[in-house]
């Protein structure tokens, strides 16, 4: 119980500086508006860590296509920001700019649904969850082994970054989605609209925290990681794996998907570059480098391999390619549980009496018992 | 330039034969005297342009000499004649007999109107056909038999009597058949179309199509629509083998990549996202192999292949070596890690060779490997696409010798087969998952090798091939060889038969996405691949 | 034949692995009335095979097997067998070691299906049962350590507690004292004796450990010895023993001869 307590509060204490620190500190004038959109990024970036986390962390199976859901995020409020800003372009056409230079002149029809913010919103979440389960549907239904599973998600993801690339499918081709003017009739050039974005990511991701957090402990939790350790038992004793599979990936897509909501106006652009086998590899070495299997080590993870990004990019970018192929293998290599497991080694040597408040906690009667 | 000295040269010659046997010379007195007129026609500014218009339709080749002179500014007027001053600087007469004198100096070339270039260059062209040059009197047949202007007829007649190839004898005639069928005699024209039907000709196809609404005679308008349904089946079937072949030699190199990977991932559970950057390394060995014999032996530039082939297969099967004693070992019995440490290595050694080579570069392939061998009338498959498909079959042999007729392959099976029982037995499973997992990087190399002959090499090489090998490897069951063959091609010859059938700007990224729903559904009801493995060993998990 | 009243009803069973029959012609019945059927025979007669079958592992090239006389088991997927009822352990413990002991049992106890465990959240139910259960196999006062960090014969004891909690109709157990120490074994075989005693499950026991077989069928249990894929002999362990056919299949084997 004890260490539970513990764990809670770290995630209390780090939930208090992003979400009231970080903008108080803006607000004194202490951290400039580039380092508060910076984090923003990465604080919506920890939404989709988590949301691999769950399913490769806690069920096990490790998907390779969270970043086409994370994209059907990020475009379909792209979509939307580029649609309030018709009529506002260069060309002052009524559809977006880069359709002028492909001589698009009349909307295509899947674009209009987007023209309303509630379907961007919704279509956000909601699209790509139904895409996992339909990618679920055809994969844990016919019991494919779980390394099937990752090449399969791995050439799914592959095939969307082909076909998302192509001018023909209306939505910019290389270039992506860029030149957002407003959201929900909020100038995107104003800083205080950026800030609102800031407390509206740093709470979502707390709110996708805690829901992550009730699922890995309740029951339904338990059956996930059972999947991971002995999938076999489990069907077994009657349970119908796939559904529970099936679900775990439609949550995690649905995270992936409010992730990409919330990234694509704070960055101000999207592009197929973010879609596709590597961003999507990468957001598992987020998670492994965080600790896998934790839910706090996902959002670590996502926030310091972003950041570190963002610093050698800047000085380095013909190297970082490299740095982070080295991260790729030094991490499953050397720190297999991450961050938060050399954190967990080096509070274990420094105060030994925790392992007594285990055994404690071990003695509780039964009829007090929670998961 | 030179091959316009060399057609000069010729011409000359040609003249200086007919020239000098007496008898021809008295018969074409008048034939010199026209050629005079002509040219004094031509030398005026007044009449030049008529003149070139007269000349349009003109074929003999005893002009070229006169209009090429006027063109290259070699013409000039010396005491009321004219004539033409050669390249060793002597002078001759319009007909090509050598003249006594000397140009007075600052004598001016008779001049040619600026905007008479066109017609000139295009009367020209034709004695193209007469060329020294194979390639030009083939170009220049082709460019006649499509120029619709039956004047050209005696000169193409006359090419195809002095022509000794066999093969552009053919071209000729295709040409003569082309331009016949503007015959206005129908049984010339007749002719012409069966000619042309009997040659599945697709050069004639439009014309011919074009005659189906224009033909006033029914008999060869019948004819007409049976040639043209013949060409048009024949480019349909041509075509279909043309794709099939291309997905052919795709397929054998899936193969060559796919047998590593199978075997890699059967035997020690391993997906080896860097096996497409093993491909790579053969390519770049390919292409540094080539750098290196071009600097230091230059003269021996058609024979770097020799040594790239092997050296690329060391190499690439080394570096393998190498990731499987430093990382891969380690790792054993969990893919899912494999693959995310191999994806790193993989994108370390993509940016490794993008900062050393650069983005693109390219390797000569061998000069006998150019060309090919025409499979159909207009079909030609490559010498370098038929080398990677004979090269795929090679390794497959040699795979499949080695694992069944050797020691060392009877392990391999053993471990593969039960990991626990060979290590009782005293087979050392260690050496054996790292010599098989170089084994495996090794044939990538070859891969990478016989690649570089026909597309460009580039860092991300090894990206385009990877995931589709993975297909094959989940499609044909894993560690299967027979499989692994079957699902290479069928994955090889679907991608390249769709393409074409779906059409389009974007066809090979819907031909990509198509290939892999169907494996996707194919698993639906096989989902452990073509040739899975069965019993009770294989039901465990 | 036609079956009534019986708990398992198997027919012409054929099992074939890439051509070679692992199963034929097997037929089998067990009763409801039976309390525990008993199954030997030598290494590769087919034993865990027939298991395949019934828990929808393998499926046969023909045959039929029943349950409860009308339910048909081919064809049903593992967990649809597991949730009629017929629940199975493996040669090996198999427990989930990741979790603790209490949540291997709240896995194993109540309804299986997704709706029902989304909606269980977080509590703990049927704790009254999971105590129970745990208390039976002697090891409620490790209810919160880790199963991986249990003995093997603790592992086995747990999964046997995770069958008992589930109160199945037939329970498939495949030599559950291999592997174990002498006393374990005693311990185990006084489980079973009161499972036998106080559930209403019925058993269905694999076993080569012929002490441990003898101790079951002195209670007058049936035992069946298969052979080849097939029945050989069926009765009494005493007749079955007594069986020249018997004795000849386990011939170099020795097991039965010198044990008898």
């Amino acid at each position: 119980m004890k260490i539970r307590d513990s764990e809670l509060a770290a995630v209390g204490v780090f939930a208090a500086i992003f979400v009231v620190g970080l903008p108080t500190a803006n607000a004194l004038g202490l951290i400039s508006d580039y380092y508060l959109n910076l984090f923003g990024k990465y604080l919506a970036l920890a939404i989709l860590a988590l949301g691999l986390d769950l399913i490769w962390g806690y069920a096990g199976i490790l998907s390779l296509c969270q970043a086409i859901f994370f994209g059907i995020g990020a475009y379909s409020i792209g979509m939307h920001m580029m649609l309030e800003g018709s009529g506002r372009g260069v060309y002052g056409e009524p559809v977006p700019d880069f359709m002028i230079w492909n001589q698009v002149y009349q909307l295509p029809w899947f674009w209009k649904p987007y023209q309303y913010g509630a379907v961007a919103v919704l279509g956000a979440i909601l699209v790509p969850a139904a895409l996992a389960v339909v990618i679920g549907l055809v994969t844990f239904r016919r019991r494919l082994r779980g390394t099937y599973f990752a090449i399969l998600t791995q050439a799914i993801a592959f095939a969307a970054w082909l076909i998302i690339n192509r001018n023909e499918m209306k939505l910019g081709g290389t270039n992506g989605l860029t030149d957002f003017k407003s959201l929900f009739g909020f100038s995107l050039g104003n800083p205080r609209t950026l800030h609102v974005l800031y407390v509206l990511t740093a709470l979502v991701l707390v709110g996708a925290f805690a829901l992550s957090r009730w699922l890995v402990r309740s029951k339904a939790g338990l059956v996930l990681t059972a999947v991971r350790d002995n999938e076999r038992r489990l069907e077994f004793l009657g349970y119908d794996t796939a559904h529970f599979k099936i679900f775990v990936f439609a949550v995690s897509a649905a995270l992936a998907g409010l992730s990409g909501l919330l990234y694509a106006p704070q960055v101000g652009i999207i592009t197929p570059s973010q879609i596709g086998v590597l961003p999507s590899l990468e957001v598992v070495i987020w998670v492994a480098f965080g600790g896998r299997g934790t839910l706090i080590g996902a959002v670590i993870g996502a926030i310091a391999v972003n950041w570190l990004r963002s610093v050698l990019t800047a000085s380095y970018p013909s190297l970082w390619p490299i740095i982070l192929g080295g991260l790729f293998v030094v991490v499953v290599l050397i720190v297999p549980d991450g961050l938060v497991g050399v954190g967990r080694r080096l509070l274990s040597l420094l105060w030994p009496r925790r392992r007594e408040g285990e055994a404690t906690a071990a003695a509780a009667p039964m009829k007090e018992h929670v998961i | 330039m030179a091959i316009g000295k060399a057609v000069r040269a010729v011409g000359f010659a040609v003249l200086i034969v007919v020239a000098s046997s007496g008898a021809v010379h008295s018969a074409r007195g008048g034939a010199a005297a026209d050629l005079e007129k002509l040219a004094n026609r031509l030398a005026d500014p007044k009449t030049q342009a008529r003149a070139f218009q007269s000349l349009a339709e003109n074929a003999d080749p005893a002009i070229e000499p006169l209009i090429r002179a006027l063109k290259d500014g070699a013409l000039y007027r010396l005491q009321g004649r004219l004539v033409m001053l050669a390249d060793d600087g002597s002078l001759r007469d319009v007909a090509g007999q050598a003249v006594d004198g000397t140009l007075p100096s600052g004598q001016e070339a008779v001049g040619l109107d600026e905007k008479l270039f066109g017609v000139v260059q295009r009367v020209l062209e034709r004695f193209e056909v007469l060329s020294a040059s194979r390639e030009v009197r083939r170009a220049a047949a082709v460019k006649l038999g499509n120029s619709g202007a039956p004047t050209v007829i005696p000169l193409l007649e006359r090419a195809r009597e002095r022509e000794q190839d066999p093969g552009l004898r053919a071209v000729i005639d295709e040409a003569l058949a082309k331009l016949q069928l503007l015959s206005p005699d129908p049984a010339a024209r007749t002719r012409a179309v069966k000619h042309l039907g009997g040659l599945k000709s697709e050069a004639a196809l439009s014309q011919l199509r074009a005659m189906l609404a224009t033909e006033p005679d029914p008999a060869v308008r019948q004819e007409v629509k049976r040639a043209v349904d013949g060409i048009d089946s024949h480019i349909g079937i041509r075509n279909i083998v043309g794709y099939a072949f291309n997905g052919v030699s795709l397929g054998a190199v899936l193969l060559i990549m796919s047998l590593g990977l199978s075997v890699t991932f059967g035997l020690m559970g391993i997906i080896n996202m860097a096996h497409g950057e093993m491909l790579m390394i053969g390519s770049y060995t390919a292409y540094v192999v080539q750098e290196i014999v071009a600097q230091h032996w230059a003269g021996y530039q058609d024979y770097y292949f020799f040594v790239a082939l092997p050296l690329s297969f060391i190499v690439a099967g080394l570096v393998g070596l190498a990731l499987e004693l430093g990382i891969i070992r380690f790792l054993y019995g969990r893919p899912l890690e494999t693959l995310i440490v191999t994806w790193g290595i993989g994108m370390i050694l993509q940016q490794c060779a993008r900062l050393y080579f650069g983005d693109q570069t390219s390797v000569n392939a061998p000069t006998w490997f150019r060309g090919g061998v025409e499979a159909m009338a207009g079909l030609i498959f490559p010498w370098s696409r038929i080398f990677i498909v004979g090269l795929a079959v090679a390794s497959l042999i040699a795979l499949w010798l080695v694992l069944t007729y050797t020691f060392a392959g009877l392990r391999v099976q053993a471990v593969m087969q039960n990991r626990a029982m060979a290590a009782c037995l005293g087979v050392s499973t260690r050496k054996v998952d790292a010599v098989t997992f170089a084994l495996g990087t090794a044939l990538a190399g070859v891969a990478g090798c016989a690649l570089a002959l026909i597309g460009t090499v580039d860092p991300e090489v090894g990206k385009t091939y990877i995931v589709d090998s993975f297909m094959v490897v989940v499609l044909g069951g894993v560690g299967k060889l027979l499989g692994t063959v079957v699902a290479s091609f069928t994955i090889g010859v679907f991608n390249k038969l769709l393409e074409p059938a779906i059409g389009g700007t974007a066809a090979a990224v819907y031909a990509k996405v198509a290939v892999l729903l169907m494996v996707i559904w194919f698993l639906q009801w096989r989902p452990t691949g073509l040739f899975p493995e069965r019993g009770r060993a294989a039901e465990a998990t | 034949m036609s079956a009534a009243d019986t708990l398992l009803y198997v027919e012409s069973l054929f099992v074939s692995f890439d051509g070679f029959l692992a199963l034929r012609n097997l037929n089998l019945i067990v009763d409801r009335t039976e309390r525990v059927r008993l199954l030997i025979g030598p290494n590769g007669a087919g034993k865990t095979t027939l298991f395949d079958v019934l828990t929808g592992h393998v499926t046969p090239v023909s045959g039929r097997v029943l349950f409860r006389d009308t339910v048909s088991l081919l064809g049903r997927s593992p967990h649809a067998i597991a949730n009629l009822g017929v629940i199975r352990k493996f040669q090996t413990p198999s427990v989930f070691p990741g979790h603790s002991v209490f949540e291997n049992m709240i896995l194993s106890v109540g309804r299986k299906q997704f709706g029902e465990t989304m909606a269980a959240g977080r509590r703990a139910l049927h704790a009254d049962e999971i105590a129970a259960a745990l208390d039976h196999v002697g090891l409620l006062g490790q209810s919160h350590e880790l199963a991986g960090r249990l003995s093997h014969g603790q592992k086995q004891w747990l999964e046997l507690a995770m069958l008992l909690v589930q109160a199945p109709p037939l329970l498939l157990l495949d030599e559950p004292v291999a592997g174990m120490t002498k006393p374990e074994k005693e311990k185990t075989a006084e489980l079973l004796r009161t499972i036998v005693e106080r559930s209403s499950s019925s058993i269905m026991l694999i076993e080569h450990d012929m002490d441990f077989v003898r101790t079951i069928a002195a209670r007058g249990h049936r035992v069946t010895v298969l052979h080849e894929g097939t029945v050989l002999a069926e009765g009494p362990l005493e007749r079955v023993q007594a069986d020249q056919r018997v004795v000849k299949a386990y011939l170099g084997r020795g097991q039965v001869k010198a044990e008898a």
